[in-house]
């Protein structure tokens, strides 16, 4: 399915029925909804400044004004969704050439503080991607921090060693080089589309 | 000693037989790399059943982890959630695929890191009786969906 950042008011109901749907059945684990742009979806995501901890000190979005900022939040005992996106995420950054890597900063923010400590969250970030930073917080700051980009995220006990996992939305979030929130990547978008959806963002589109 | 080789004997040839006649066979086994400080990982596979009965697979067994549990991934409410399952079920003259976002073998509090290139043995259990002993090499794994 391809879709584009500038869709036709019948491409855009056709989002949003697909969103509807897509709250109402559950979909086959590699569902692919498409990249859609925020203003086709509920518009809970609204997105917004923040400030948390690296393993390097504190990082606040609006350090990164004038670049493209991807963020994804997850965990990093995560089974699955997070290598997967993050994966691919780094996929698409290792496609850029120097001069567009150089405008995007990628940003992992764990929904679990209480396992990941800063240290642990940088290198599993810089596996994916060199420049990917891991961020954290406390419970009540990563909190606020997911409600303003419309994370769904609940941790929960399961029958297994690994005791609880986190239950998770999995989309990743592209905020511009004016900080404010551009597009969304769901879950499941190859790299060519995270790669598409990052360059529709770049202040000055790299020939 | 002489005990040992039997027992040695006895599995090859044991193995040897389930290779030759099993309904199961395993494809591609593989595991994901992750970063050196993680302690869990996900083993994906295609498990194929030529038999002309459905197959669960039960258990999974790995030195590589104080645990090995089998596992899926649901999305449900807009979010991915992991999930234990108490078997994965492989239909007669079929094949399930274990892959990202889906099910999959997790390894649970590796007990030594990872590397790129490292093979890992795994013992599957199904509920046929029979066993499946593979060996799993470390991979990144790409996804490329489309």
């Amino acid at each position: 399915m391809q879709t584009t950042f500038r869709g036709n008011p019948l491409h855009r109901l056709k989002l949003v029925l697909a969103t509807c749907l897509s709250a109402a059945v559950i979909f086959p684990a590699i569902a692919h909804e498409g990249t859609h742009s925020l203003a086709a979806r509920s518009g809970v995501a609204r997105g917004g400044d923040f400030t948390l901890e690296s393993s390097s000190g504190r990082v606040a979005l609006k350090q990164f004004r004038g670049k493209v900022v991807v963020l994804y939040f997850g965990y990093t005992s995560c089974p699955d969704a997070c290598p997967t996106t993050l994966a691919a995420l780094g996929a698409a950054m290792k496609g850029f050439t120097p001069a567009e890597a150089d405008q995007v900063q990628p940003l992992f923010i764990t929904l679990d503080p209480a396992r990941d400590d800063a240290k642990h969250m940088e290198e599993y970030s810089r596996f994916f991607y060199p420049s990917m930073l891991g961020l954290r917080g406390t419970d009540s700051q990563v909190a606020a921090v997911a409600k303003h980009y419309g994370v769904l995220f609940a941790r929960q006990k399961v029958d297994s060693a690994a005791n609880y996992v986190i239950d998770h939305s999995s989309l990743l979030y592209v905020v511009g080089a004016d900080g404010k929130l551009a597009s969304s990547v769901p879950y499941g978008a190859p790299p060519l589309e995270i790669a598409a959806a990052l360059r529709a963002a770049l202040p000055r589109p790299a020939k | 000693m002489k005990r040992l080789f039997l027992a040695a004997l006895c599995t090859s040839l044991w193995t040897g037989i389930a290779l030759a006649d099993g309904a199961i066979s395993i494809d591609d086994p593989q595991v994901r790399l992750v970063p050196p400080s993680t302690e869990n990982t996900a083993v994906f596979m295609r498990i194929r059943n030529r038999g002309d009965k459905d197959v669960n697979l039960l258990r999974a067994e790995s030195p590589a982890a104080k645990t090995a549990e089998l596992h899926t991934v649901i999305e449900e409410g807009g979010m991915k959630k992991m999930r234990p399952v108490a078997n994965i079920p492989i239909k007669a003259k079929g094949e399930t695929a274990l892959k990202p976002g889906d099910y999959h073998v997790m390894l649970i509090g590796l007990t030594k890191p990872l590397q790129e290139g490292d093979e890992v043995a795994l013992t599957l259990k199904f509920d046929d009786g029979s066993s499946q002993s593979v060996v799993a090499p470390v991979r990144r794994i790409h996804v490329t969906m489309h």
